[in-house]
């Protein structure tokens, strides 16, 4: 059972900025990685950082938003918060697709295997984008596991026979390669995708690890179904994908404590928020949640919380009685891909093409 | 000089160090380029040194196009620059943090937004080195249409600057009133905010490294820092009076853009046991390694052809790195070098100036060149890290401070407040 955190500096909930009860400090990166602390002290796995603020935009930032870019605040954090994954988005229309591979290779080597690329999907052209993440996930593949000796007697820095050159030669891109990183610690950064009807494909084509945001249950279920079917077009199997249900959790200390949070940002109403909703005690919410997962086809949950608050000792709580319901965590340590106890990948050869 | 009369200091970083066979020597850590640990102590030792910056160099490709080649060097892959200062920022508090980025393979608002990240992250020590990328590898990683002519690089550079420099004004915060941006050139459209905060320096300080006409003009309108590479002190004070001369057309003062040439020092405590450092560095390079390595400074395609001990074949001109080929060309004239005496020469410094010798002879060649006009600091470039760069903050920077040439603390907490630039 695996556990994701979504950081934002207020929480999720639009009235997040104005309930709480932090500073607007909160956007500072000290409080981001005490927020990332947190959760990894709590057991989380890893922690998901949304881009809110890609373009020009005709109106000046605001105030409940963070102004660091996620693959930069990653790298920052990755330094600080020491043994939690990392997984950022980065659309496929802001960055040309060898700066896109090289920044989450790098961000990878410099974590020690802890990153993964939330790929989102932003060209109206679905091909594009397919050429694009295929391209990326090629790109990654430059370098053997092996590639790397290190000989200062026989001046041989690398094995030249294991860096391949792509020569990618696509309708969109033409990518010659070899990608100037090393081959990542986990084999591969991550990849993940936010599932939704329009990106159930690319999806099952590319992603190690999708979130269902949806607020019903029934169509979280449908669409978590209909990818689960579509893997097997890729040659892609269940156990080679972790599907996380989203969740959006008013904890308290007691029912009445949490109903009354629920309340005083929704005033009963169930109110404009990005995920499934659920209110109580740590116990009664992982019980819910464990009820909503029954025999299902989820292996995890992203926590998403409504209003972050200075210090949070229900995010322990919540966390210990999820791993009660649902199972433990893989390992403690380790990479990305093996907290969620996915496969590294095998080294390509045969899919290489090497000309030089 | 600047009015302070005092010299400011870049450490440009790089893995093992800037000797082409650092990697090899005895006490390199040959893994060094995939340690962030290994970066993030060479900032903490320049910030120990009270240095105004670290500088990161890039490029979107490998280096050396045949394998075997490349595989004789520790040049080929390398942490990205950008994410690489984000996990320095949080990990120092004084040292400016300068890394490159090409305004050819990039956009306008993605990279303000990043540098504006990094200035942030680091309560306003950020610094963006624009440059052109010149490369067909570079090239071939991004369509494959081939090279831009030199012209046509530096038109879209510009227009790159001013949208960057624009949408940094743009962000929220601080005492102006933040203006919507609306770009719409030849190469760019952008209207709206910048979605970011204004930093503590209001925006990245603006480095160049452009030495081509183009370039210097370029820099005379917008760069805080240059760059330069000048062997000989005749050069040296050449090109600094040519770009600050250029300054008051763009109704800039002289004080207001620092020239900073790279510098290789080799420090011994005598002369002789520099000499013996240096001599141990150079007899590391393979002769094909040097070979490949001058070939690809000179854009040239391949040298291997010619005989090593001879000289240099005639060059023609291409639209690669023009400045920095004219630099080798001449230093090869000059000396009457052989292509191996050359390709070794080169491999060591890169093109830079190198000095050798003991932290007062270092310090001495430091100060003449500063009093005499060719310099207003200088960016040093250690052979080997950490030692080159340990030594020089333990030994050279005391010697400075005693002449009264460096600070003996930092003045503020940004880089454009430590610069002096405003």
């Amino acid at each position: 059972m695996h556990l994701a955190y979504s950081l934002r500096p207020y929480g999720h909930h639009a009235l997040a900025a104005s309930q709480s009860d932090i500073e607007e400090t909160a956007t500072s990166f000290e409080a981001l990685t005490r927020q990332a602390a947190q959760a990894e002290e709590a057991g989380f796995d890893l922690v998901v950082i949304d881009d809110v603020a890609t373009g020009p935009s005709d109106a000046e930032l605001s105030n409940d938003l963070a102004a660091f870019e996620p693959t930069t605040l990653i790298a920052a954090l990755a330094t600080k918060v020491e043994q939690i994954g990392f997984i950022g988005s980065a659309s496929t229309m802001d960055h040309a697709p060898y700066n896109l591979a090289r920044r989450f290779a790098s961000l990878d080597n410099s974590s020690g295997g802890r990153v993964g690329w939330n790929v989102v999907a932003a060209s109206v052209d679905q091909e594009r984008d397919v050429e694009y993440v295929g391209l990326v996930k090629s790109l990654w593949d430059s370098w053997e596991e092996d590639a790397f000796i290190y000989d200062k007697k026989a001046a041989r820095f690398f094995v030249p026979e294991k860096m391949h050159v792509l020569n990618h030669e696509g309708a969109n891109f033409s990518v010659r390669g070899p990608l100037n990183v090393n081959r990542s610690p986990q084999g591969r950064p991550i990849i993940s995708a936010v599932l939704s009807p329009g990106s159930v494909d690319i999806a099952a084509r590319f992603a190690d690890v999708v979130f269902v945001r949806e607020t019903s249950v029934a169509s979280a279920h449908a669409v978590a179904n209909e990818f689960s079917e579509r893997l097997g077009h890729y040659g892609r199997g269940r156990n080679d994908v972790r599907i996380f249900q989203s969740v959006i959790a008013y904890l308290g200390n007691t029912t009445e404590a949490a109903r009354a949070y629920h309340y005083s940002l929704n005033q009963g109403s169930v109110g404009d928020t990005p995920a499934e909703a659920v209110v109580g005690t740590a116990s009664e919410v992982a019980d819910r949640i464990s009820s909503l997962m029954d025999g299902l086809t989820f292996d995890g949950v992203e926590f998403l919380q409504p209003v972050v608050p200075e210090k949070d000792f229900l995010l322990f709580d919540f966390a210990a009685a999820l791993r009660d319901r649902l199972g433990p965590a893989n390992v403690t340590q380790g990479t990305l891909r093996e907290f969620l106890g996915l496969k590294r990948p095998d080294f390509p050869a045969t899919q290489q093409e090497e000309i030089r | 000089m600047n009015r302070d009369g005092k010299m400011r200091l870049g450490a440009f970083l790089m893995a093992g160090g800037h000797h082409i066979s650092a990697w090899r020597h005895p006490d390199a850590v040959a893994q060094a380029g995939v340690d962030i640990r290994h970066f993030i102590e060479l900032a903490q030792t320049a910030e120990r040194g009270l240095f105004d910056m670290v500088f990161v160099e890039d490029a979107a490709a490998i280096r050396e196009k045949n394998p075997e080649m490349a595989s004789q060097a520790a040049r080929s892959t390398a942490f990205e620059p950008l994410s690489l200062l984000s996990a320095i920022a949080v990990n120092t508090s004084h040292v400016g943090l300068v890394a490159t980025a090409s305004t050819t393979y990039n956009d306008p608002y993605v990279l303000a937004r990043t540098f504006s990240s990094i200035d942030l992250l680091s309560n306003g020590r950020a610094g963006w080195n624009l440059v052109t990328s010149a490369s067909e590898l570079e090239a071939a990683n991004f369509g494959g249409s081939g090279l831009r002519p030199h012209a046509e690089r530096y038109e879209r550079a510009e227009e790159f600057a001013d949208a960057a420099l624009a949408l940094w004004a743009s962000a929220a915060g601080g005492h102006d009133t933040a203006s919507s941006v609306s770009i719409h050139g030849k190469h760019f459209d952008v209207d709206g905010f910048l979605q970011s905060r204004r930093s503590p320096q209001g925006r990245p300080l603006m480095v160049q490294a452009g030495a081509s006409d183009t370039g210097k003009n370029l820099a005379a309108r917008t760069a805080d820092v240059v760059f330069a590479a000048s062997q000989t002190l005749d050069q040296a004070r050449q090109y600094y009076l040519d770009v600050k001369g250029r300054l008051s057309k763009f109704g800039r003062e002289a004080d207001a853009l620092k020239i900073m040439p790279g510098i290789s020092p080799i420090i011994g405590s005598t002369e002789a046991e520099a000499q013996a450092k240096y001599r141990e560095l150079q007899e590391l390079i393979p002769d094909a390694v040097g070979v490949a390595l001058l070939a690809s400074y000179l854009n040239a395609a391949d040298l291997s052809s010619y005989p090593i001990d001879g000289p240099l074949p005639e060059m023609e001109r291409n639209e690669g790195m023009q400045s920095r080929q004219q630099l080798i060309v001449d230093h090869g004239l000059r000396e009457n070098l052989s292509i191996r005496d050359l390709s070794r020469h080169f491999a060591g410094a890169r093109g830079h100036w190198q000095v050798v010798g003991t932290p007062s002879q270092v310090a001495d060649a430091m100060e003449e060149r500063f009093l005499a006009g060719g310099a207003d600091g200088f960016n040093v470039m250690p052979p080997l890290f950490p030692s080159g760069l340990e030594d020089f903050v333990t030994q050279v920077v005391p010697e400075l401070q005693k002449r009264g040439l460096f600070r003996a603390s930092y003045e503020g907490d940004t880089l454009k407040g430590n610069l002096g630039i405003l």
